[in-house]
């Protein structure tokens, strides 16, 4: 009879912590999304200047000290996979002397072009239209002059390049 | 527990289909057990802001809501192993943000402090920190946490190499188990 009882005292205990045991969890886990943003940004360090020296030799003739010139911005960076830039230029021009004598000039062009530590490069005038020029941490402003058809006019010339910058994805 | 009034008339009746004598009276006793499991659960309080500025030194908190009815551990697994971006990289620019996470959080009988660790050691199998994955985790040493608030801070130095634009995330998985 003691076994009896104690069978039915045993059962009815199963039964009732049964639920207790399938909600039981020892672990648990949860997730925390961190999330930020970095702008787009753009810096240029501002205007600088180079001298190209003379250009012609003592006799006039087209001689310049330095065809190609170089500016370096290290300063400079845009931070957008997608920066676009436009490069524009004004000639070197010698606006003191005029008239200009019919068999001179005091114009010499030059081709503008910029270039990139991260790779990119703009090779011409754009006027207004951006073109591609990706992220960087620092560029370059070449000027390549552009021998005139004309004698030079003495004087002093003076010319120009903008480099405009557009962040961008 | 006393089951002598049910037991006697358990007793009364098998008696009566058996036939049996009168029966005297009895007793017994059962002695009843049961297990009561370890049980914890982490609950998300406050989640980081998303308004962090990672191109200056700075940190960020999140909250937890810890309950554990016996002694546990923590674990904190990161899914990149830094603060990422999916935009593309160029030269002198990175596209990560290394940092460091730690944890701390008072318990029924103190406080329990981990960390800070490195964000690249939180990944899935690493064991190189108290928070680590695959490392023996952060022990309450037994004791429990019922209702506690625990903080979750985030740490982070600009890196050497200049930050690509773009949006940059990771996500944190936060663990505890029972460990009596």
């Amino acid at each position: 009879m003691k076994t009896l009882v104690t069978a039915a005292a045993v059962a009815a205990l199963a039964l009732g912590s049964a639920p207790a045991f399938a909600t039981a969890s020892p672990s648990d886990t949860q997730t925390y999304a961190f999330t930020a943003n970095v702008q787009k940004a753009c810096t240029i360090s501002g205007a600088s200047s180079t001298d190209l020296g003379a250009l012609t030799a003592a006799d006039g003739s087209w001689s310049p000290a330095h065809a190609n010139q170089n500016v370096d911005d290290t300063g400079a960076f845009c931070n957008a996979a997608g920066t676009k830039a436009t490069v524009t230029h004004v000639a070197l021009t010698n606006s003191t002397t005029s008239p200009v004598p019919s068999t001179f000039t005091n114009v010499v062009d030059f081709t503008p072009s910029v270039t990139t530590t991260g790779g990119g490069s703009i090779l011409s005038d754009t006027g207004s239209t951006a073109v591609a020029l990706g992220a960087f941490t620092g560029l370059t402003v070449h000027t390549a002059l552009i021998q005139p058809t004309l004698h030079l006019v003495s004087g002093s010339y003076s010319g120009s390049i903008t480099v405009t910058l557009f962040a961008a994805d | 527990m006393d089951f002598r009034p049910w037991a006697r008339s358990v007793s009364c009746i098998a008696a009566a289909l058996v036939s049996f004598p009168a029966a005297r009276a009895d007793t017994i006793k059962v002695r009843a057990s049961g297990t009561v499991l370890g049980t914890c659960t982490v609950v998300l309080a406050s989640g980081f802001p998303t308004s962090s500025n990672l191109a200056i030194s700075g940190n960020a908190q999140a909250q937890a809501t810890v309950n554990c009815n016996t002694g546990f551990v923590i674990k904190a697994t990161s899914a990149s192993g830094a603060i990422t971006s999916t935009s593309h990289t160029a030269t002198g620019f990175t596209n990560t943000v290394p940092y460091s996470l730690a944890f701390n959080s008072p318990t029924d009988s103190g406080i329990m402090i981990g960390g800070p660790c490195a964000s690249a050691t939180l990944v899935a199998g690493q064991a190189g920190c108290v928070l680590s994955p695959a490392g023996s985790g952060l022990s309450s040493n037994g004791a429990l946490a019922t209702g506690k608030t625990a903080t979750l801070t985030l740490s982070w130095t600009p890196p050497v190499q200049k930050l690509v634009a773009g949006t940059y995330t990771d996500v944190i998985t936060l663990s505890i188990a029972a460990a009596p």
